[in-house]
């Protein structure tokens, strides 16, 4: 009877350690702040573009958190690495950026999780006013600027693939932005690889478009949304709500009644309002999409392929291992979003292995 | 006769005594300044090493000695850091010989002439007071985007010193040697050779010890922005690519190299100019 005691009273204390551990677990759940990351529109304004500046403006992560938790939205200008480095030094906990720079830093041992499809960027080509080309493959022998290591350079090595072309067939420079607009207008560059900051140099005359992205479903110009694996495995709570928000910020973006809200939040980064509602004339649901679906993993397979040859890293990896869908799987069933958007597939002619 | 004026240091023999004197301790002074001079940089690597060990921070941000070493070992085999280094030292030599004659011509001439200086003076110290940084962008536009850029701009990085150096250099050849080439009837020649050039060449050393200095300083900001070669290239890409290892061989690889030449100049100042050392 005596050990009957004791077994009951272990089994009473076992209970009790097991509850307390929840309550810890739940305490815990709670970080101290949410700090979010993500990429400037190169204007020197704290402030960005896509679904991270909707969440921000929104507030559609404190709504999820229930206002208990700080929020920190940080926009780092035009800058992938250095968003790579804030996630290194222990800066961010989530962080929306292109794909490029985002396989760069796992390559290079970010302990990063892809919980959600960042969104498109749209990708211009631009020739020189005078120039002579009208296609991607009229580039052959010209003198292209872009910044390389970017999506953008991702994205000109798949457009020259397509048209039969490789890097060696064009004279490449590497530029910042703003000095790439210089090469342009005092014709030291025939061509330029970029985003909507080009709009503005065809309203001054000085390029013309012959290729973008816009309106295309293409592997190019990704963001991806990562979470950091310390704060994942710490904070899954919030890791939940966090991409809740991501997809409520995707579907209120997508609703054509927002969209010139949304033009009026992502103008705040600095991109003139006239060329955001050119670039995104909407709709923006398949721009914003949130999905993991099959042209957003392969466009991931493309860019480790395009780092590797490109010796922009030094061992490609597995990109499937690198998603964690759980989040987003959850988000889009809690919401009841499980089918809103449609899933968009590869073209054959990109599907990878 | 001419050969008999005793110009400073020309014929100095207690200098030359004491050159004599001190060459064999040379030896020694040496070593004590080697093992000096590496205090501090063993101090920061032990620092290193054991924030590394620590794992103080992380590898991303703060890779370990071994792991710079390991990329630097690399960098060497593979010979693009030797290969950037060439095309940054080329670049150099090219933008000080250019920058430095320029600089030395309009230092010595507004020196020289009190005319010249009052018109063009305050509008050349006026421009050379803006960063060179600062005219990339309309450098750009002048010279492109290419090598004539590079060269450009450290030509204009050098032409500062040299300018200010040479300047200071002519001005302060003293009253009494220009007296005495009037006593002896120098034409402008002579008194260029024997009163102007000795009494400036200490400062012109200077200024080009000076713009060398700042061409490299300049250089390597140039690279990082706008150059798709060179040792600062080199560094920005790495950091594009989040390969701080490499980063850091290329900071100890700029460091070392602007070092070596400050060194070499200094070495080239004392032979150029024995006099200028202090007594």
């Amino acid at each position: 009877m005596n050990s009957h005691v004791t077994r009951r009273a272990s089994l009473a204390a076992l209970g009790a350690l097991a509850v307390t551990g929840a309550l810890v677990q739940a305490a815990e759940a709670q970080p101290p702040v949410i700090r979010i990351g993500g990429v400037g529109s190169g204007y020197g304004k704290p402030f960005g573009q896509q679904g991270a500046a909707v969440m921000q403006a929104q507030r559609f992560v404190e709504a999820e958190t229930k206002g208990a938790v700080r929020v920190e939205y940080h926009f780092f200008d035009r800058s992938g690495p250095a968003v790579n480095e804030a996630l290194a030094a222990g800066q961010l906990d989530f962080a929306s950026y292109g794909e490029l720079p985002q396989i760069i830093g796992k390559a290079n041992g970010l302990q990063t999780r892809i919980i959600a499809n960042g969104g498109n960027t749209n990708i211009y080509v631009v020739v020189r006013n005078g120039v002579k080309a009208n296609t991607i493959s009229d580039l052959k022998g010209l003198r292209v600027t872009l910044q390389r290591g970017t999506i953008l350079h991702q994205a000109l090595d798949r457009l020259l693939e397509e048209a039969g072309l490789s890097e060696k067939d064009i004279q490449l420079y590497d530029l910042p932005t703003a000095d790439q607009l210089t090469a342009l207008a005092n014709g030291e560059a025939d061509a330029s690889v970029g985003t909507s900051s080009l709009l503005t140099l065809r309203d001054q005359g000085i390029v013309r478009i012959i290729y973008s992205t816009a309106g295309k479903t293409t592997p190019d110009g990704i963001n991806v949304f990562s979470v950091t694996e310390d704060f994942s495995n710490k904070y899954p709570v919030a890791t939940s709500a966090v991409v809740r928000a991501i997809v409520k910020a995707a579907k209120w973006t997508a609703q054509s009644h927002n969209h010139d809200a949304a033009l009026d939040i992502w103008a705040r980064s600095g991109t003139p309002r006239k060329v955001l509602a050119e670039d995104l004339p909407g709709p923006l649901k398949d721009t914003e999409i949130p999905l993991i679906d099959e042209l957003f993993i392969t466009s991931l397979k493309i860019g480790v392929d395009f780092a590797v040859r490109n010796k922009l890293i030094r061992q490609p990896f597995d990109v499937d291992a690198w998603i964690d869908r759980r989040y987003l799987n959850a988000a889009l069933h809690d919401l009841n979003l499980a089918s809103y958007w449609q899933p968009r597939h590869a073209p054959p002619s990109l599907a990878k292995e | 006769m001419i050969r008999a004026i005793p110009f400073v240091g020309i014929a100095n023999p207690s200098g030359l005594q004491r050159r004599a004197r001190s060459r064999s301790q040379a030896g020694s002074i040496v070593w004590r300044g080697v093992a000096l001079g590496a205090i501090v940089p063993l101090a920061v690597l032990a620092t290193w090493s054991l924030a590394v060990a620590l794992h103080a921070m992380r590898p991303q941000i703060l890779p370990g000695p071994l792991a710079v070493q390991a990329a630097a070992t690399d960098l060497l085999r593979s010979g693009d850091l030797v290969t950037a280094l060439e095309v940054s030292l080329g670049r150099i030599l090219i933008g000080l010989a250019i920058g430095s004659v320029l600089g030395l011509v309009a230092g010595a001439v507004l020196g020289r002439s009190r005319t010249l200086d009052a018109y063009f003076g305050p509008t050349l110290r006026t421009i050379c007071q803006i960063p060179t940084i600062a005219w990339l962008p309309v450098f750009m536009l002048i010279f492109g985007i290419g090598e004539e850029l590079k060269v450009a701009i450290i030509a204009k990085a050098a032409f500062l010193p040299m300018l200010l150096n040479t300047f200071a250099g002519v001005r302060s050849a003293s009253g009494r040697y220009h007296e005495v080439a009037s006593a002896l009837e120098f034409g402008p020649l002579q008194r260029l050779r024997f009163v102007t050039i000795p009494s400036a060449l200490p400062m012109i050393v200077l200024g080009l010890r000076l713009a060398l200095s700042n061409a490299w300083h300049v250089l390597i900001v140039v690279e990082m922005l706008a150059s798709p070669a060179g040792i600062g290239h080199l560094m920005a890409w790495s950091r594009t690519l989040f390969q701080l290892d490499v980063v850091f061989v290329t900071i100890v690889a700029i460091g070392a190299t602007g070092w070596l030449m400050d060194a070499a100049m200094r070495a080239a100042e004392r032979r150029l100019s024995p006099w200028s050392l202090p007594a």
